[in-house]
């Protein structure tokens, strides 16, 4: 009977304590001024090459959904350092003004959008205004989309990562592996430690689910396989982006 | 024969060689990927520090950084926020970023650049100044997240979840200044230069440019 009482007695200032705290919480972090000062993309002007560009592109897909090219991983640990996150960017094509076309080593590209497939390992401590770099990041992308011949000046191969040809970059903490259909770029906090994880890389085929859950004794098992040469033309840029077709898709894409 | 072209010729092609190399220094020609990104402030720029990546250079005869910020100003209406934190930048020595602009204080979301003039080469004609463009929310205000009580800048991820053509907050950051740069009859060209490593923030995305740097001209003095 007491105890009834006190509840009664508690129950009108707790809910307004509630109604308060809540209420209190809102008015000082709730409030979300992110879109203030939001981009607003310019009126597309896209000429027709870059419409045709853009159609060939590969279509985006989503975060637990199959692939539509090959990525490449180092499992659910490398070096000592787990898997901490997977990123799957697509963005749509930048075709907007005549100043998105861009000049490559392959001619003249009139859209261009990033399209990858990101295992990100280990973690940092990011500040205000300042992230900082996960100690290894592989990325992969589709080779038509990014290559050695997406640079100005095409980039000569000074390196051979299980018998594909390779491009060093920033003293060795880039590493860009050309194999097939596809292009992996290996970013690491030293020059050792990337190089080491771009000897690793495993293979998932086309279709698999990104991400997917990969065990170390199969990607073990993967990363002893030598690297498909590239696709013809991808060094020099002029690899078509065509939609890969589930009969090509296992060895070429 | 080789007498003769000992004298006339070598000195000719030797000259033509030289102003060649100087035409080389244009905005284009810079390369070497760790100076494609910033670098924390007392790190002596070391690899694992990196911090932005670069994604806009102007250049013109008189593109010092003093003119540049000026010029961001004025084509953007940005003011100065050299309040905020700043970043080392390959000059190719390892330099701070002295001038800062920005459409918001550092309370608030908002589009930022942090700008800083490279060394000349001896003879180069041009002069070049490179910024970190980003677009960038006051995260996660609030005890229960990685940006603190009071919130912390966070760069935008651009991830598959949110298809746009704007790509993350450094891309927006980049797009914008070319747009404004453009439409002001400035040249403006993108190439890629493959700076695409991601970047942690505080409120946990990972946010990376899509590799590409916008080159802008900067007016020469009349």
């Amino acid at each position: 009977m007491k105890r009834r009482r006190l509840w009664t007695e508690l129950a009108v200032p707790l809910t307004v304590l509630g109604v308060v705290f809540t209420f209190g919480y809102l008015a000082l972090f709730g409030g979300d001024d992110a879109e203030t000062k939001a981009f607003v993309p310019p009126e597309p002007k896209a000429s027709a090459a870059a419409k045709a560009e853009a159609a060939r592109m590969p279509a985006c897909t989503g975060e637990g959904k199959p692939t539509n090219f090959a990525f490449y991983t180092l499992g659910p640990r490398f070096a000592g350092v787990e898997q901490s996150k997977s990123l799957r960017r697509c963005d749509l094509p930048d075709m907007s003004s005549p100043g998105s076309s861009m000049s490559t080593a392959g001619g003249k590209r009139h859209a261009f959008r990033a399209n990858y497939a990101s295992v990100i390992y280990g973690d940092c401590e990011a500040g205000d205004d300042e992230g900082c770099a996960p100690p290894l990041e592989i990325q992969t992308w589709p080779a038509c989309e990014r290559n050695a011949g997406t640079y100005e000046k095409a980039k000569r191969p000074n390196l051979r990562i299980r018998g594909a040809p390779a491009v060093v970059f920033d003293g060795g903490t880039q590493i860009e592996i050309y194999t097939a259909r596809a292009t992996v770029v290996v970013f690491g906090a030293d020059s050792a430690l990337t190089k080491r994880a771009a000897r690793a890389v495993a293979r998932q085929d086309p279709g698999t689910r990104f991400p997917s859950k990969v065990t170390a004794a199969g990607v073990s098992a993967a990363s002893r396989q030598p690297l498909a040469r590239p696709a013809r033309g991808a060094m020099a840029g002029r690899l078509d982006c065509r939609p890969v077709s589930a009969s090509t898709s296992g060895a070429g894409a | 024969m080789i007498r003769v072209f000992a004298r006339s010729f070598l000195p000719l092609t030797v000259c033509a060689l030289l102003v060649l190399a100087v035409d080389a220094e244009d905005g284009h020609a810079i390369e070497g990927g760790r100076f494609w990104y910033t670098y924390t402030k007392g790190t002596n720029c070391a690899d694992k520090k990196q911090v932005d990546p670069i994604n806009v250079v102007f250049y013109g005869r008189d593109a010092t950084a003093g003119r540049t910020d000026a010029f961001v100003d004025k084509y953007m209406g940005w003011g100065d926020a050299t309040d905020s934190g700043t970043q080392g930048f390959l000059t190719p020595r390892c330099r701070l970023a002295v001038h800062q602009r920005a459409d918001g204080s550092t309370r608030e979301t908002r589009n930022h650049v942090r700008l800083r003039q490279r060394e000349r080469r001896k003879g180069a004609r041009r002069h070049f100044t490179v910024g970190d463009a980003h677009h960038e929310d006051l995260s996660g205000r609030g005890p229960f997240n990685g940006c603190g009580i009071r919130g912390k800048h966070a760069v935008s991820e651009g991830s598959v979840r949110e298809p746009s053509s704007n790509g993350s907050g450094f891309d927006q950051g980049r797009e914008l200044m070319a747009n404004r740069w453009e439409a002001r009859g400035r040249r403006v060209t993108k190439p890629f230069k493959g700076n695409t490593h991601a970047f942690e923030q505080c409120d946990g995305d990972f946010a990376g440019s899509d590799g590409r740097v916008a080159y802008m001209t900067i007016p020469d003095r009349r």
